[in-house]
C-alpha cells in the first residue's frame, strides 16, 4: 500500500474524481499513479450554547408551584426582562441552520413544551421527539436567545428528566 | 455590555504555551495545503487558538466582551473537520494515521467529557486514539487542556477496491463511569484568581452580589459533552482509493 497526502485542490478534486469513476485505467510502470493528499477546506459547523446565569441544566422548578399551569419559564428565564434560557452563537465559518427537539422518552403526558425566539409565550411552538427549526441562516458569529415554556395539568410530584438536543447543520 | 470601568484584562492566555514567532505562517501552509501532515507538530502551534481561523471571529465576541450574564456550557469543534486521502493497493491490514485537533467550545466554562466513535463499516475500522477524554474550559482563561491531539487510524478490513469512502468520527457523551469520576475530579481541583474574574464580572454587570454568586455557581462544573451537535459527521476522512 501507499499512501501519499495531499491538499484537495479542486484541480485534484477532478482527478481523483475520474479514478473513482473508473475512466482512468492505464496506469503502469510508464503511467505511474501520482495521487495528491488532500486537506478538504473544512466546513465547519460548530457552536456554542450558553445558558442563562447560572443555570447548567434547563429545570422547570422554581417557577413551579402548583400541579396544573401555563406559560411557566424554566429557571432563570426572565421573559419581562428579555432574559432567554439559552443563548447559541454560531462559531462556525459559515451559515447554519438549527434545530430543536426531545429526545428518548419526549416529554410526559401531563406536559408540553413550547420554544420560541421571541420573549411571548403565545408564539411558542410545540415541539417533542421531533426536530422542529429555532433559527435559519443564523449569520457567523451571530447568536440567538431560546425562550422555553411548559404547560402543566395534573402533574404528579416528582423529578422527570428528558433529554433535550440541539443540531447545527450548514445552509 | 459596555464596560464602564477599566479593571486590568485578565491575561487569557496564561496557562498554554507562548505563541511561537512563526505560528502565521504554519497556520498559513495548513490553509493552503502545503502542509498536511499535522501530526508532528509541537504543540505549541496548536494549543494556541489564533492557530484557528475561528479565533479571529470568536474572540470579539467571547474574550473581548464577554457576556458574563449568560453561561458557555456546551460546544465543541475539531479542525479540520475534513481530510482527503488517496492510497492504492491498500490491502487487509493495511492502515494509515491522521491527525486532528479537538477542542471545547469557545466561551465555554464547563470541563466537557466526551467519547470520540470511529465508523466501522465492510471495508475500513477507524479507531481514535485517545478516544474519551475532558476538555477544559477555554473562558475566562483558555486552560491548558483545552484541547487535544487526536489520531485517527484507518485499518483496511479487506483489499480495498477503486472507489471513495466517506470515513470519519463523532462525538458522543462519555460512558457513565468515566462522567462520576470527572465530576469528583473536577470538584477536587484547585479553583484559582476567583477574585480576578469576579472583578471582570462586575465591570461588565455592575453587580457585585450577582457576580459574586455567578462565578460560585460556575466554577468546577463538570457536564456530559455531545449533546449538541452538528448534524452531519463531525470529522470526515475521504479516501480515495486506486488499484494498479
Amino acid at each position: 500500500m501507499r499512501c501519499e497526502k495531499s491538499m484537495f485542490s479542486l484541480l485534484t478534486f477532478v482527478v481523483i474524481g475520474m479514478l473513482v469513476l473508473g475512466l482512468v485505467t492505464a496506469l503502469d510502470a510508464d503511467t505511474p499513479f501520482t495521487a495528491d493528499l488532500s486537506w478538504i477546506v473544512p466546513a465547519v459547523t460548530s457552536f456554542t450554547v450558553g445558558y442563562c446565569g447560572a443555570e447548567a441544566s434547563i429545570d422547570f422548578d422554581t417557577n413551579l408551584t402548583v400541579n396544573t399551569a401555563d406559560g411557566i419559564e424554566p429557571d432563570c428565564q426572565d421573559t419581562v426582562a428579555n432574559t432567554s434560557m439559552l443563548t447559541i452563537t454560531n462559531t462556525a465559518n459559515q451559515l447554519l441552520n438549527f434545530t430543536q427537539n426531545l429526545t428518548e422518552t419526549g416529554h410526559p403526558e401531563w406536559a408540553n413544551i413550547t420554544m420560541s425566539t421571541i420573549n411571548d409565550s403565545s408564539l411558542g411552538v410545540e415541539f417533542n421527539n421531533t426536530a422542529i427549526s429555532i433559527v435559519e441562516n443564523l449569520a457567523i458569529g451571530g447568536a440567538v436567545g431560546v425562550f422555553l415554556w411548559t404547560n402543566i395539568s395534573a402533574a404528579p410530584a416528582g423529578t422527570i428528566s428528558t433529554n433535550y438536543s440541539i443540531q447545527s447543520v450548514a445552509t | 455590555m459596555i464596560p464602564t470601568t477599566n479593571v486590568k484584562a485578565i491575561d487569557r492566555f496564561r496557562q498554554i504555551p507562548n505563541p511561537p514567532d512563526d505560528l502565521v505562517a504554519y497556520r498559513r501552509d495548513i490553509e493552503r495545503g502545503q502542509l498536511v501532515d499535522l501530526c508532528d507538530i509541537p504543540e505549541e502551534y496548536w494549543k494556541r487558538p489564533e492557530f484557528y481561523d475561528a479565533w479571529d471571529r470568536v474572540k470579539p465576541i467571547f474574550y473581548d466582551n464577554p457576556d458574563y450574564s449568560t453561561w458557555g456550557v456546551y460546544g465543541y469543534g475539531v479542525s479540520p473537520s475534513e481530510v482527503g486521502y488517496s492510497v492504492e493497493n491498500m490491502k487487509a491490514g493495511d492502515s494509515f494515521e491522521v491527525c486532528a485537533f479537538f477542542m471545547n467550545g469557545w466561551g465555554v466554562w464547563t470541563y466537557q467529557g466526551f467519547r470520540l466513535i470511529g465508523t466501522k463499516d465492510e471495508y475500513f475500522l477507524v479507531e481514535v486514539t485517545p478516544n474519551e477524554f475532558m476538555l477544559h474550559p477555554t473562558f475566562p482563561v483558555i486552560e491548558y487542556e483545552w484541547i487535544k491531539k487526536v489520531t485517527v487510524k484507518v485499518t483496511a478490513l479487506q483489499d480495498i477496491p477503486i472507489g471513495e469512502y466517506h470515513l470519519g468520527f463523532d462525538a458522543v457523551s462519555p460512558s457513565p463511569d468515566f462522567s462520576r469520576n470527572m465530576t469528583k475530579t473536577v470538584l477536587k481541583s484547585h479553583f484559582e484568581n476567583k477574585e480576578e474574574y469576579i472583578e471582570e464580572c462586575v465591570e461588565f454587570l455592575n453587580n457585585r452580589d450577582q457576580c459574586n454568586y455567578l462565578i460560585d455557581m460556575r466554577q468546577k462544573k463538570y457536564v456530559d459533552g455531545g449533546t449538541y451537535r452538528p448534524a452531519n459527521r463531525l470529522f470526515n476522512i475521504i479516501v480515495g482509493a486506486n488499484v494498479i
